[in-house]
């Protein structure tokens, strides 16, 4: 380990208040017992985090996270594997969709990052975040989700 | 609406294989010998970097990196708001995984700040500026 140094980091933001005190950055561990149907936790030696949290096809088995988020813009991003029986995520915010992700691809690939940016907040507070294997692209054969991770990022 | 600090987070946990904003620093791949069984790495070209948003009450904080050090591995600079708040070197004669570095530093206003790390020099005998982080944590100490 190096040797610590200080260093004094000078004052160049706002100050203090209740939006720019909260976090800029959420992570939800899908570990988490936050799924709603069948889910699996799969260990996985070729997947980042060593695991993945996979639903067994079932169509509307969801996850649901409580959070706290400070109106805004924010870029909600999932780390997911993909492949050709994989569904369509749908992402909800107290219950209105923000946006979908389409899981399905020819072959298997893991480790893959989408987005859905542009996410409006309008007040800050409490929010549910919900995920739901509610439709998937015609060529999928199933509504399999399988997730690693979900990070929600503020970018205005 | 004044905040009080000592309900802020005193511990940040930062996942480094999201998207975040960088240049030639975005690669995830995964590392059956590396913690989280990942590595985030940059292309190897000098000043490689990546930025994130994190938001720290006043006081004095570590930050430590979990990281990949090895023969092409250069030095990494860490920033708060675009000021070096210091370096550390990552090579090494041969690949040893899972290395941790620690920073300490001050800061005087609580807020939204940017972190940056970037990958702008190198040990001189590195071959590379390669960039490998698994973990990144901050932690307020004061």
């Amino acid at each position: 380990m190096s040797e610590p140094i200080i260093t004094t980091v000078p004052a160049t933001s706002g100050g203090p208040n209740a939006d720019n005190a909260l976090p800029w950055i959420v992570d939800l561990d899908v570990f988490e017992s936050s799924w709603f149907g069948v889910f699996n936790l799969t260990v996985d030696a070729t997947s980042i985090h060593g695991a993945r949290l996979v639903s067994d096809g079932t169509r509307n088995v969801s996850l649901s996270f409580l959070t706290v988020l400070a109106k805004g813009t924010w870029t909600i991003e999932l780390l997911h594997d993909k492949g050709p029986n994989r569904g369509i995520f749908t992402v909800l915010i107290d219950d209105l969709p923000v946006g979908t992700i389409d899981a399905f691809h020819g072959s298997s690939q893991i480790n893959q990052r989408s987005s859905i940016t542009n996410v409006s907040i309008g007040l800050t507070g409490r929010k549910t975040l919900q995920i739901v294997m509610a439709t998937r692209n015609p060529a999928s054969s199933n509504y399999v989700g399988a997730f690693q991770h979900i990070q929600l990022r503020r970018t205005a | 609406m004044a905040v009080n600090t000592e309900t802020m987070p005193r511990r940040i946990e930062i996942n480094v294989f999201m998207s975040y904003n960088n240049i030639g620093w975005n690669s995830i791949a995964t590392d059956t010998f590396a913690h989280r069984r990942g590595l985030r790495s940059s292309t190897g070209a000098q000043n490689a970097e990546f930025s994130l948003p994190v938001v720290l009450s006043a006081g004095t904080w570590d930050i430590e990196i979990i990281h990949s050090a090895g023969p092409t591995v250069g030095i990494y600079s860490v920033l708060i708001d675009n000021i070096e708040i210091g370096t550390f070197d990552g090579y090494r004669t041969a690949t040893m995984n899972n290395q941790s570095s620690t920073l300490s530093f001050n800061r005087l206003t609580t807020g939204k700040k940017v972190l940056t790390i970037r990958m702008a020099t190198r040990n001189v005998a590195s071959s590379n500026f390669l960039g490998r982080i698994n973990h990144i944590v901050l932690r307020r100490l004061l």
